[in-house]
């Protein structure tokens, strides 16, 4: 069905999810779901990044 | 079961869209030091504690990331309880190293003082002993060694030499081990460099840079008068190129106060120019702060700092330079001071719980848990200063008690606390402008508001 939310949803790769994680996307409303879907595919699309760690050692060298 | 809104998120205070014409708002859920986007609608439900008008699949989410959670819990004794774990865990052994306490520079803001002289051949065959030992214990699954300062890379060679010895038995134990290094990188070169990623198995190597050369090279003198930034830069920017280093990860910091505050963007555009847009570099900004010294001439205000922080922050997103917009992980042990499996040891062989210990000259004579040259020293360090910090957070001897941050940030620095200047990290300044960069991150961009 064109502009059926789980078309974003399988374009993200979120279609691919194990069982219970993806229960949890089908139980999510009909915008709820559009936005996971933008939103995912667009996390997937930017650059990965390291952890910068916080207060390893608070010091100043 | 029932349930509520958990104590430990934030929600954007600003509604984000695009081009698709989604709406949406961010939750930074603390607890799990996840970023969710939601609709609209949820936020304001989440902000009027409203579970009833939420999704099942929803609902999950929330509940998943500890936003949403069961009626009755403590939450604030779960996050504790959590930490006062993990700080008891042994299975995890931490080093932090100083094979000297000689720096080649003398930095404006530094409160150290440095003497010639690394550890002496007893003492460092006896931290050998001491790391192998717990190396060895059935307890133990990791070791990590962190190479420390004063400036560590002036005894390299004690690096060296006890490294082979620490990856070598760690690997006989079937232990896995890391290793880390804080340096100011002006004695880094190509040969020493891939001595200390494949043999010694450094994997994040800390370098302060503060500023375009400039400003660095004056904020930094070295101690011979010479600058440093341009030796450091290159030697960092050719080994990002080195197929081998893919995996290992450069963090540059600023110490930013009131002398190089107005470098700070040119530096992250000299930076960017450079190529430093790498994933395996990290920056990050720190305000200077008393260090047992007094800094209150050249201290920016916590508040100015996360202000002016914000802009430098979009420069390096706009630029593409890697930085952490919100932590991505909870800090389950505040630092190492109050872990129990967590030792210093110092260039003159005495043992500390804190780092900054033994690099002030008075509690260097005065915070020794013991010395490596005792014969009845326990396995793991005796008790610190700081190993009842989790005890006084509950006691609200801090901000912290109250504070929707703690899980990401465990309290910052116990130390600071004790000496009356709280450490808060500027993110709990300026939350609502991090979340708007992880938001442009991906493209979306604030609803205008009316
Ligand atoms: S108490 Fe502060 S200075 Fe000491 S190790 Fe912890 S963070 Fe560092
Ligand atoms: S140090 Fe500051 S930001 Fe961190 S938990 Fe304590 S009050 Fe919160």
């Amino acid at each position: 069905m064109p502009g059926d939310p789980r078309d974003a949803l399988r374009a993200a790769g979120l279609d691919r999810l194990p069982e219970a994680q993806r229960m949890v996307f089908e139980e999510l409303s009909p915008e709820e779901l559009r936005v996971v879907g933008v939103i995912q595919e667009r996390l997937n699309a930017a650059m990965p990044e390291v952890a910068g760690q916080n207060n390893t050692y608070n010091t100043i060298c | 079961m029932t349930e509520k809104t958990g104590r430990y998120f934030v929600v954007s205070d600003r509604t984000y869209t695009d081009d698709s014409g989604i709406q949406v708002r961010l939750v930074y859920a603390t607890r799990t030091a996840r970023l969710l986007f939601v609709i609209p609608q949820v936020a304001d439900a989440l902000r009027a504690g409203r579970l009833d008008v939420m999704s099942p699949g929803m609902l999950a989410t929330l509940r998943e990331a500890q936003v949403v959670v069961p009626a009755e819990q403590d939450e604030l004794a779960e996050v504790l309880e959590r930490d006062r774990s993990a700080a008891r865990d042994r299975s995890q052994v931490d080093f932090i190293l100083l094979p000297t306490s000689y720096c080649n520079m003398g930095c404006t803001y530094c409160g150290q003082e440095h003497v010639r002289g690394g550890l002496t051949a007893d003492h460092r065959d006896r931290v050998r002993a001491r790391v192998l030992r717990a190396a060895r214990l059935a307890t133990t699954r990791r070791l990590r060694v962190d190479w420390f300062g004063s400036e560590p890379m002036m005894g390299y060679a004690i690096i060296r030499d006890l490294s082979k010895d620490f990856v070598r038995v760690a690997g006989e134990a079937g232990v896995e081990y890391s290793s880390q290094i804080v340096t100011n990188g002006y004695l880094l070169n190509e040969r020493n460099l891939e001595v200390l990623i494949k043999e010694c198995r450094v994997g994040r190597f800390y370098i302060t840079l503060d500023g375009p050369p400039e400003i660095h090279d004056v904020h930094r003198p070295l101690k011979s008068g010479k600058g440093s930034f341009w030796k450091i830069v290159r030697t960092v920017r050719a080994a990002l190129d080195h197929p081998d280093y893919q995996d290992v990860v450069f963090q540059f910091r600023t110490n930013v106060d009131v002398h190089n505050q107005d470098g700070v963007a040119r530096f992250i555009e000299l930076m960017a120019e450079l190529g430093f847009t790498r994933p395996n570099v990290h920056f990050s900004l720190d305000r200077v702060r008393p260090w047992s010294n007094d800094v209150s001439a050249i201290e920016l205000a916590a508040k100015d700092f996360a202000r002016r922080e914000l802009d430098w922050l979009r420069l390096m997103q706009e630029l593409g330079l890697p930085f952490t917009r919100l932590p991505h992980t909870v800090q389950r042990v505040t630092c190492p001071a109050v872990k129990a499996a967590s030792e210093l040891i110092s260039g003159t062989g005495k043992i500390f719980s804190c780092t900054d210990h033994p690099l002030v000259p008075r509690t260097e004579e005065t915070a020794a848990l013991g010395h490596i040259g005792q014969d009845d020293l326990p396995v793991f360090r005796p008790a610190g200063e700081f190993d009842g910090w989790y005890d006084e957070i509950a006691q609200g001897r801090s901000w912290c008690r109250d504070c929707v941050f703690l899980p990401t940030c465990g309290g910052s620095c116990p130390k600071a606390w004790h000496e009356g200047n709280p450490p808060c990290p500027s993110y709990k300044h300026n939350v609502q402008g991090r979340l708007d960069l992880a938001a442009e991150r991906i493209g979306l961009r604030p609803v205008q508001a009316g």
